[in-house]
């Protein structure tokens, strides 16, 4: 039941945040760059036209070409299909995962635990192969120091987007990290049923963070500004 | 007290047979005055008593016997009443509380919980095993809707009753017909259970209520005295205080007990070796079960029991007799229990209770399991037992026998127990709470009638009068081989020969059968002789034709036919054709006349009829007693036609193996599926075996291969009726799961090994990666990096 409400707090949270800061960048956009703190109504009235359009089939499709446009660019040749693997084993694994363990007091079983399997080591072979090829991009530090935004953290507001996005690579690796040997631990004849319990925890725990840090990730990446 | 004592004056005067029966008001009022005392006493002591003080021990019970009428029993007197376990224990023990408990109470003591093994009425004559509960179980009758009363239930299962319940029926329950006058009632058998002698005998029990001596047997069981005469053969206006039948000392021989006076003291007191807690072999009187195809020695015993633990240890109970049984969400079918603290996981994992109390794990040295390995989801949906309990899964479910349902643990010289009902195990159910539980299951059977689109099973008498010898194949032949018995000089034991099977008529009246590996002569059943394992001829080979070589066979023809036509419902007179010559008694004196037909090589034995020789055994009885040899099976599909068409209307069928039998239109037998035929199963929870034969030792292909015993088994419908029509289900279906995913998921496990290294290959590369990352973010915080660039 905690991990029900953790979840549900945090992807609100983090939609909210993410909204929030998005509407912030929209209206200062919209002013000539001076930052507004809108009223909560004017906010609302914003995330519902945001949220209609996501209905519509032309945001999807802008979406989706910032997506293979991003993905081009960073995984050029054969490696965006690492990019592909890891984007698609991350996309059914949480779907699967959350879903179950938010409405499905059992928990997982029959053709979507097969599928979380399978997902879940082609997930394991995606990651190891974005480190190995994309972990030195990430590592250097040689982020686009000038993009200084107050929409990139509402905490650390002079972090840029770079960085946060580089930080949340990492977070993401850690998380995924956390996932495989956990997944890897409870098939192994070495951990105690309060082991296992508690295996199971962290896995969930640690697919939530990724799930968190791949949301934010990708609201950094794919979806564009405003238009100025 | 004597039972003579309490005639009056006048009456042992005029030595008048039944006093009490001439005084009923007197009888009454005694009676009325005995009761309210024993009430009083009860009353006003039992708060007292109850309440434990904190010894551990038990108190010695040398206490004085009181009858039912709460008088003292004095052994000395001449035919005392037995012993009225209300009354004798009444002084300390609240027999109206403990009659509330589970084994006395039947469905009083609530909805029934958790369904456990039903009353098995089995009729082996006609076929009929039809699961009785007055709980509201799955696939259970309930007794009234059978028709079958309190009498009734009695009768046919109180062998295994503790007393009490429909064996303790109030007035107002007596229905006409019964005979409680004579029998008097099975109180609660307190001693069944609490006597910690080695005479506490089942089998006298067993035995006392087939004779109906209801109210003897618990006195007789205990070995407190020895018990004579049968209630059965009693006239229904018999009373106990009537006493002995001076007219019949041999067969209508009244019961009475002549109580073993050792056991008593000076003051009448007796002896009685009471166990707090009773031995484990108390249960197991009524409680065992074992493979039908395991030999005694083979049997291991339970875990717990190997241990030292009693199965009171954990199935306990406070003086109401509420019996925990130990399954998880007992604690919900019954809040005052605290059956919570004793379930498997209370004590070997301990836990909270729904009452918010903690659970200390460890309960009499229980070990904490590991189960390192077995991912966490296994021990949400599967219950304990899965793994731990009964036999392991096999390809086909193991057939068990149980004591109350194959009527086990009851010796003598009549064999009590019975093959049917064929009762599997384990067979993995879902319960209530959607875990998967392994459970024992048993295929009704019994003949029926449709009403509505709904089956309701005939009572065995109305289709026994119906069939007639249908049901009764080795009738024919009993009749010969009892006959045989009395011819003289046979030296050996009449056989019936069919096929490779011998028959010998055995002690009930019925035939065993044995392999036949004597000369073999055409297809005919043979009538021969063993002596010593070897067989014989009945009659020896001779030329009929030669008077001087056929004075011995003819002499021997002679005894036979004289023992034949006296054979007790003989459908004639009997006639032996020897290569082309009858024999056969005229007016006492054998009678040889040539027959025109071919001669048989073989000797033809029959009833002589129409003018011709009949078999002894025509060929329905011939072929059913063939297809039945060796089997436990008692009817063939032949005589469930045969017994449809007798009881005549089309909407009669008869239900075996998981199947409804019917005649078509054709007058041919039809199988479909119905409801009536499934199934009824009770979960299983021991034996237990140890840790090393659970499954999963030896890891997860234990159950998840493709060759699993535990998905891809499968459970046959057994049932009286030898058939190849039964129903199969797979263990996955009656899972509830789908078998080819199953078989899938099993197969992921062969290339599980190469995953998991697959898995621990990429974890090493990401953590090492993940480690240099760290290791140049911490050299860039530290700025070690930049200092050296």
């Amino acid at each position: 039941m905690l991990f029900i409400v953790i979840t549900a707090a945090t992807l609100l949270g983090v939609i909210f945040i993410r909204t929030r800061l998005r509407y912030a960048e929209a209206s200062a956009a919209g002013t000539n760059g001076t930052e507004t703190t809108a009223p909560p109504l004017t906010y609302g009235r914003w995330l519902s036209a945001r949220v209609k359009a996501l209905a519509a089939r032309d945001t999807w499709k802008k979406a989706w070409k910032a997506l293979v446009a991003w993905a081009t660019a960073h995984y050029p040749g054969w490696t965006k299909w690492i990019f592909a693997a890891f984007g698609a084993s991350l996309a059914y694994l949480a779907a699967s995962g959350i879903f179950y363990a938010v409405f499905i007091p059992r928990g997982m079983s029959g053709f979507p635990l097969l599928g979380h399997m399978a997902f879940g080591g082609l997930f394991a072979a995606a990651l190891a192969g974005l480190l190995l090829w994309r972990g030195r991009a990430y590592a250097s530090g040689r982020g686009s120091a000038g993009s200084v935004s107050g929409s990139a953290c509402p905490v650390f507001r002079n972090l840029s987007k770079d960085t946060l996005r580089a930080a949340l690579f990492w977070a993401i690796a850690a998380c995924g990290f956390v996932l495989i040997t956990t997944a890897l631990g409870s098939m192994l004849p070495l951990f105690a049923f309060d082991a296992q319990r508690t295996l199971i925890g962290i896995h969930r725990y640690a697919a939530l963070g990724i799930v968190l840090g791949a949301i934010v990730f990708a609201d950094l990446t794919f979806i564009p500004p405003p238009k100025t | 007290m004597n039972m003579f004592s309490r005639r009056c004056g006048s009456c042992r005067r005029s030595g008048a047979g039944a006093p009490d029966r001439r005084h009923p008001r007197l009888r009454l009022a005694v009676q009325l005055v005995a009761s309210l005392l024993a009430i009083t006493l009860t009353a006003s002591s039992s708060s007292d008593t109850q309440k434990w003080a904190g010894s551990r021990i038990s108190p010695v019970h040398q206490i004085p016997l009181k009858d039912e009428l709460n008088q003292p029993i004095v052994p000395t007197e001449s035919n005392p009443l037995p012993f009225s376990a209300r009354y004798t224990c009444a002084p300390c023990h609240h027999y109206d509380v403990i009659k509330k408990g589970l084994h006395f109470a039947g469905p009083a003591s609530g909805a029934g919980g958790r369904p456990g093994e039903p009353w098995i009425w089995l009729d082996e004559r006609t076929g009929t095993q039809i699961p009785v509960s007055a709980h509201p179980w799955k696939g259970v009758w309930d007794p009234a809707r059978l028709g079958l009363s309190d009498w009734d239930l009695t009768l046919l299962f109180g062998r295994h009753m503790p007393g009490g319940g429909a064996a303790e029926p109030s007035d107002k329950d007596m229905t006409p017909g019964s005979r409680w006058g004579v029998s008097g009632k099975i109180e609660i058998n307190c001693l069944g259970c609490h006597n910690a002698s080695r005479r506490q005998n089942p089998s006298e029990w067993a035995k006392q209520v087939l004779r109906e001596n209801f109210r003897w047997a618990a006195t007789a069981a205990a070995g407190l005295g020895e018990v004579g005469g049968i209630s059965s053969r009693l006239r229904p206006t018999w009373d106990v205080f009537d006493g002995p039948n001076p007219d019949d000392s041999e067969w209508a021989v009244a019961p009475s007990v002549k109580y073993d006076r050792t056991l008593f003291d000076s003051k009448h007191r007796a002896f009685l070796d009471i166990a707090y807690k009773p031995d484990d072999a108390r249960c197991l009187a009524c409680h065992s079960t074992a493979p039908v195809a395991q030999r005694k020695f083979e049997a291991e015993d339970d875990v717990h029991s190997a241990a030292g633990i009693k199965c009171v240890s954990c199935h306990r109970h406070d003086v109401s007799h509420a019996m925990v049984r130990g399954y998880e969400g007992e604690a919900a079918d019954d809040p005052a229990l605290l059956s919570e603290d004793f379930t498997c996981k209370a004590c070997h994992l301990g836990g909270v209770s729904s009452k918010g109390e903690k659970i200390p794990a460890g309960r009499l040295g229980a070990p904490y399991p590991l189960h390192k390995g077995i991912p966490a989801a296994h021990f949400d949906r599967l219950a304990c037992t899965v793994c731990h309990s009964g036999p392991a899964p096999a390809k086909e479910t193991t057939r068990v026998r149980t004591s109350r349902a194959n009527r086990l643990g009851i010796f003598g010289v009549a064999d009590w127990a019975t093959p049917l009902p064929a009762i599997q195990e384990p067979v993995y159910l879902r319960d209530k709470n959607n875990r998967l539980t392994p459970n024992r299951m048993m295929w009704p059977a019994f003949w029926g009638e449709t009403k509505d689109g709904k089956v309701s099973p005939l009572a065995p008498d109305k289709v026994l009068t119906a069939a007639g010898d249908i049901l009764f194949p080795e009738k024919a032949a009993t009749r010969v081989l009892a006959a045989l018995l009395n011819v003289a000089d046979l030296e050996g034991t009449p056989i019936l020969v069919i096929g490779e099977t011998a028959f010998e008529m055995n002690v009930d009246g019925g035939l065993t059968a044995s392999p036949y590996d004597g000369e073999k002569i055409g297809g005919e059943p043979i009538w021969a002789v063993r002596k010593d394992g070897k067989f014989s001829a009945l009659l020896p080979t001779f030329d009929p034709a030669n008077a001087e070589t056929s004075a011995d066979p003819e002499a021997r023809i002679q005894k036979i036919l004289e023992a034949l036509n006296a054979a007790e419902g003989a459908p004639g007179k009997a006639g032996i054709q020897v290569k082309g010559y009858l024999y056969r008694l005229v007016d006492n004196a054998l009678d040889k006349s040539e027959k025109k037909e071919a001669a048989d090589a073989a000797p033809r034995f029959g009833w002589l009829k129409d003018g011709g020789l009949m078999p002894f055994i025509p060929e329905p009885e011939r072929k059913a007693i063939s297809a039945l040899a060796g089997s436990d099976q008692t009817l063939t599909e032949d005589q469930v036609s045969g017994v449809l068409k007798a009881l005549g209307r089309a909407d009669h069928v008869y239900v075996s193996g998981g199947v409804l039998f019917r005649l078509n239109d054709k007058g041919a037998l039809a199988a479909e599926t119905n409801a009536a035929a499934d199934p009824v199963a009770w979960p299983l929870a021991h034996q237990v075996r140890p840790a090393r034969q659970a499954l999963g030792v030896n890891g997860c292909t234990d159950c998840h291969s493709p060759t699993s015993n535990f998905f891809f088994g499968r459970v046959r419908g057994a049932g009286p009726l030898k058939t190849e029509t039964v129903t199969t289900r797979s263990a996955s279906s009656t899972m509830g799961l789908v078998k080819p995913y199953q078989l899938l998921f099993g197969l992921t496990f062969t290339a599980r090994p190469a995953f998991k290294m697959f898995l621990a290959a990429a974890a090493a590369l990401i953590g090492a990666l993940l480690l240099i990352a760290g290791l140049v973010a911490l050299g860039r915080f530290a700025g070690l990096i930049e200092k050296r660039s």
